[in-house]
C-alpha cells in the first residue's frame, strides 16, 4: 500500500505531508500526543483534520494536542486546559481567547484593526 | 523479560497526570519556574481529546514532551521505532511528572511535533526502506 501516496514526504509540502502521515501512518486504538498540528494546515485542512480526528477517535485511539486553532479546539468530545500565569485550568471553548478573539475579529475586521492602529482609520485593502 | 504483545483494545490508555513536588530537583531551575508547571496539579485526560492552550512559552509544549517520554516515545517525536537524537537533552519534567495509565495497552502511539518533523519524516522513509510493500523501497 502507497502509504504515503507514493511521494516522498520530503518531497511534499510541509502541510500536505503532515496530513498524509496522520491520514495514512495512525491507525485506531492508538494514543497520539500531537503538538501545534494546524502549524501546516489551511482552514479546509483543519477541517479535514477534525474529520478524521472523529474517526480515530470512533476508533478507540486517544489524543492530547497542544494547539492555537480556533477550529480544531472546536472538537466537542475534549476537555481544554488552559496553560497560563494562575496554573493549568479546565476552560469551555466559547471562553477560550482563540474563539472569542477569532469572533470578534471576523464579525468586524474593520473595527478591530482601527482600535489596534488607534488612529481611528483602517488602510484601505 | 517477556515481551508482551500489545493487543487492540479501544483508549483510554492515559487517565490522569500529576506533578509530584518531591520529585522536584530544582524549583529554581527551568521548567518549574513556569507558572503552569509549579501549579500543575492534577491534569484529568479526556479519554478521547485533551487540548493544551496557552501563550508560546507557557509549558503546554514542556508538559507534551514530558508526557511522550513518561509513555516510551521519543521527545523529538515519532513513533516507538524512532530511535534518532538530533539534541543532547530535553527538559526532565517527566522525571517529576506522574502519570496514571489504564491497564489498556495503546496498539499504536505517537508523538508529532512541528519542529521536529523533518526528522520524522526522514525516519519513517527510513524505516520504510525495510519494508517491500513500500513505495520508497529503492528498485534497482
Amino acid at each position: 500500500m502507497p502509504s504515503y501516496g507514493g511521494v516522498s514526504l520530503h518531497e511534499q509540502s510541509h502541510g500536505e505531508s503532515f496530513f498524509a502521515l496522520f491520514r495514512n501512518r495512525f491507525r485506531g486504538c492508538g494514543l497520539y500526543l500531537l503538538d501545534e498540528p494546524e502549524a501546516a494546515l489551511s482552514p479546509t485542512r483543519q477541517l479535514q483534520f477534525l474529520a478524521t480526528l472523529h474517526d480515530y477517535c470512533r476508533r478507540g485511539s486517544q489524543f492530547v494536542v497542544a494547539t492555537h486553532s480556533p477550529i480544531i479546539l472546536a472538537y466537542p468530545e475534549a476537555t481544554i486546559y488552559r496553560f497560563g500565569p494562575d496554573g493549568v485550568n479546565p476552560v469551555a471553548y466559547t471562553d477560550t481567547e482563540h474563539y472569542l478573539v477569532t469572533r470578534d475579529f471576523l464579525a468586524n475586521p474593520e473595527r478591530t484593526l482601527r482600535e489596534l492602529f488607534g488612529d481611528g482609520e483602517a488602510p484601505a485593502t | 523479560m517477556p515481551r508482551r504483545k500489545p493487543s487492540p483494545t479501544p483508549g483510554p490508555f492515559l487517565l490522569h497526570a500529576e506533578l509530584v513536588a518531591e520529585r522536584v530537583p530544582r524549583p529554581d531551575r527551568f521548567p518549574y519556574t513556569l507558572p503552569a508547571v509549579r501549579g500543575l496539579g492534577r491534569l484529568a485526560f479526556h479519554p478521547k481529546v485533551t487540548f493544551f492552550v496557552g501563550e508560546n512559552g507557557s509549558g503546554k509544549s514542556t508538559v507534551l514532551e514530558a508526557l511522550a517520554v513518561a509513555v516510551g516515545l521519543n521527545p523529538e517525536g515519532g513513533s516507538r521505532n524512532f530511535k534518532f537524537a538530533t539534541r543532547a537533552s530535553h527538559s526532565r519534567l517527566d522525571e517529576a511528572l506522574r502519570v496514571a495509565r489504564s491497564h489498556r495497552q495503546p496498539a499504536d502511539s505517537y508523538f508529532l511535533r512541528a519542529e521536529s518533523y523533518y526528522n520524522v519524516a526522514t525516519e519513517i522513509e527510513r524505516l520504510d526502506e525495510d519494508d517491500p510493500r513500500s513505495p520508497f523501497t529503492p528498485r534497482n
